[in-house]
């Protein structure tokens, strides 16, 4: 019913909208390639998703797809998950406005990957069955610790969805001509069909499907801006250094990473928040053993870093190409106009606008659809790993005690998709006009600062404690959270104020070691029964995390 | 059932096969880390230093030496992966199923 409901709405009012809006700019009439596009997307995921429903009965259906998803296909749903629309128009923006700096971004988003790798991957599928809370809940007292791992996971998740769908409801709203509101809506019910109806096997086929469309779709777009210059990156560069406003600078590294101390301190975020993102981490149950989850990490890393190679030549293509057209900037009564902040829809939408320019309507309808379909599948990952800490961790684990049938958290899990995808919409439309860019970063350092510790020291060091690791896990979150509030993105962009309380933008610097340094000295100090218990329980977690002697469906029974 | 458990696991640890394991698979784990960390940050700690030196063009053509030096990162960064993948699969999956074996689960 709500599908018919949806198509009906969006078949009624987006060509109107569209063409309102045309007729309000002139420049463009509606784009029917990319409508169509984009109903195909909407259709072929949909189709996806329905066919999927049969696999959502069981607890390991819902949250994992029976463990049975190969690690290639993991590999491409785990690069789906991670390369968001902030990552592929923000990267090509910030290379659009800023040049070499914006390269340094796409760095430390791929670094993060060996280190989720090395020390993650593998141990997590061996612990763990559905949520990354099950491998910290392995040795430690499962109430306090599933709660703390749960609140961190739906910090992250919330505020990186709420980026995502700002983010989400300003770019539909460009390239559609749809209202926001309606946007938002649409993506919200969408991802909550796709994670209630469809769970994780569906997720992961609309992962799978986007990834593959933004590969090519960048692929396309490098051929084509590659062979405007004559197959020349150094052709490419000069001609961006003789139109971009900054001159040749833009080929050199400018004040992004100026000061250490921030730069730093926005490197740890991107490294080890990456190992932290519960829906990231959450993909590693969806393969059968250790060995999958291993090589799925190698087939994403391949991926991502194809794509980080991919994304300077969107970036400076586009600083070569639409900076000397004035047809694609907002121009002035006087005919002035900025070359960065007066492009149509800003900088954001510099890799949409290469499209057009280089393809006209098609290749524009195209990248255009991409650019959808990479939202729509980051958000169903996030809305999945938020349900799955609500039905899993907060309701299966802590409130009923691991004794709730997999019908009725299953059951939970839908209810809470719908929740998280409502509240989603509600934030996203009040944040409409605010900025939003640090909420991204609040979600990466959140997860830097407090699933990262936590899940590492339970891992790696016996003298974890349960103690400890809550205390970390708290303190890690608040300073974070605390620290971005009071740093110039929060402190002086949104409330106001004149100058910033914290002088950093990036608060991993300090919330990171703040954590550790709670986990060990709360854990230290902690001379209880349970903290000598769950020490010793420490050699039979490593055996277990080494070689998942139980390869079974459910978490072993270590804390019950 | 917790003695029953515990007794399996000191078995294994002190497993010949599974002691190498995990002390060669550990030593490998932990230099790569390192070594991807130095390289991140040493990258960072670089371009803050030394930004005039990265702007320069290399000679005969119109890249510059950052530029390349980052795409040069961005490939290291999967060789580093794909090390680490080749050894496991060559070498610490057959001594994980050696003991698995052994240890008959």
């Amino acid at each position: 019913m709500k599908v018919r409901s949806l198509f009906i709405a969006l078949l009624t009012s987006l060509p109107f909208t569209a063409t309102a809006e045309a007729a309000a700019t002139t420049t463009r009439g509606p784009n029917w390639i990319a409508i169509g596009m984009f109903l195909v997307i909407v259709v072929t995921t949909l189709v996806i998703t329905f066919r999927s429903a049969g696999s959502t009965k069981s607890k390991a259906g819902f949250y994992t797809a029976g463990h049975a998803i190969t690690p290639l296909q993991n590999g491409l749903a785990i690069a789906g998950d991670f390369l968001s629309a902030a990552a592929f128009l923000g990267i090509s923006a910030l290379i659009y406005a800023n040049g070499f700096d914006g390269m340094l971004y796409a760095l430390g988003f791929l670094t993060g990957w060996p280190i989720v790798l090395f020390l993650m991957s593998e141990r997590m599928r061996n612990l763990g069955s559905y949520t990354f809370a099950d491998a910290v809940a392995y040795r430690l007292d499962r109430t306090p610790i599933r709660l703390v791992a749960a609140f961190g996971s739906l910090v992250v998740v919330l505020f990186y969805l709420i980026a995502q769908m700002v983010g989400a409801g300003k770019v539909i709203e460009l390239l559609f001509g749809v209202n926001y509101l309606f946007a938002v809506i649409g993506v919200g019910i969408l991802m909550i069909l796709y994670v209630a109806v469809g769970g994780m096997q569906a997720t992961t086929w609309v992962q799978i499907t986007k990834a593959a469309l933004l590969l090519c779709g960048g692929t396309l777009m490098g051929i084509v801006v590659l062979w405007k210059f004559g197959f020349s990156f150094g052709d490419l560069l000069t001609a961006a250094g003789k139109v971009h406003p900054k001159g040749t600078a833009i080929l050199s590294p400018g004040g992004f990473f100026a000061e250490p101390v921030s730069a730093i301190s926005l490197g740890l975020a991107l490294v080890f928040g990456t190992a932290g993102l519960p829906h990231i981490l959450m993909r590693f149950f969806t393969v059968k053993d250790a060995e999958s989850a291993r090589k799925s990490v190698f087939y994403a890393t391949t991926c991502i870093a194809y794509f980080c190679l991919i994304i300077p030549l969107l970036g400076f293509g586009a600083v070569a190409i639409l900076m000397p057209d004035p047809s694609y900037f907002n121009v002035g009564a006087s005919g002035q106009f900025n070359k960065i902040t007066d492009l149509i829809g800003g900088p954001n939408m510099a890799s949409i606008h290469l499209a057009q320019a280089m393809g006209g309507p098609i290749l524009l309808g195209f990248i255009s659809a991409v650019a959808f379909a990479t939202i729509l599948a980051v958000v169903a990952g996030l809305t999945l790993a938020g349900a799955s800490a609500v039905s899993h961790d907060i309701y299966g684990q802590v409130i009923a005690k691991g004794q709730a049938s997999e019908a009725r958290e299953v059951w939970v899990s839908k209810v809470a998709a719908i929740t998280i995808g409502i509240v989603a919409v509600l934030l996203a439309y009040a944040f409409e006009n605010q900025n939003v860019a640090f909420m991204a970063g609040l979600a990466l350092s959140v997860a830097a600062s407090c699933n990262f510790p936590v899940l590492a020291t339970v891992i790696f060091w016996r003298g974890t404690t349960t103690r400890g690791a809550v205390a970390g896990g708290l303190a890690g979150l608040i300073a974070a959270v605390v620290l971005v509030v009071a740093s110039k993105i929060v402190w002086v962009a949104v409330f106001k104020f004149p100058a910033p309380l914290f002088p950093y933008d990036n608060p991993a610097l300090f919330s990171m070691p703040l954590a550790f340094l709670f986990i060990w000295l709360f854990s230290i100090t902690d001379q209880t029964a349970r903290a000598a218990r769950e020490r010793k329980s420490f050699d039979e977690q490593f055996v277990q995390s080494e070689i998942g002697m139980l390869q079974a469906d459910s978490p072993a029974p270590a804390s019950s | 059932m917790q003695q029953h458990k515990s007794n399996g696991t000191l078995r294994i640890l002190a497993d010949p096969g599974f002691r190498e394991l995990t002390s060669a698979r550990a030593k490998l784990r932990w230099s790569l880390s390192v070594v991807t960390l130095i390289m991140f940050f040493g990258f960072i700690v670089v371009i803050s230093t030394a930004r005039g030196a990265l702007g320069a063009m290399i000679p005969g053509s119109a890249i510059p030496v950052g530029l390349l030096l980052t795409l040069a990162v961005i490939g290291l960064v999967v060789v580093l992966t794909g090390i680490y993948v080749m050894r496991c699969n060559s070498r610490f999956d057959e001594l994980a199923r050696a003991v698995k074996q052994e240890f008959g689960r």
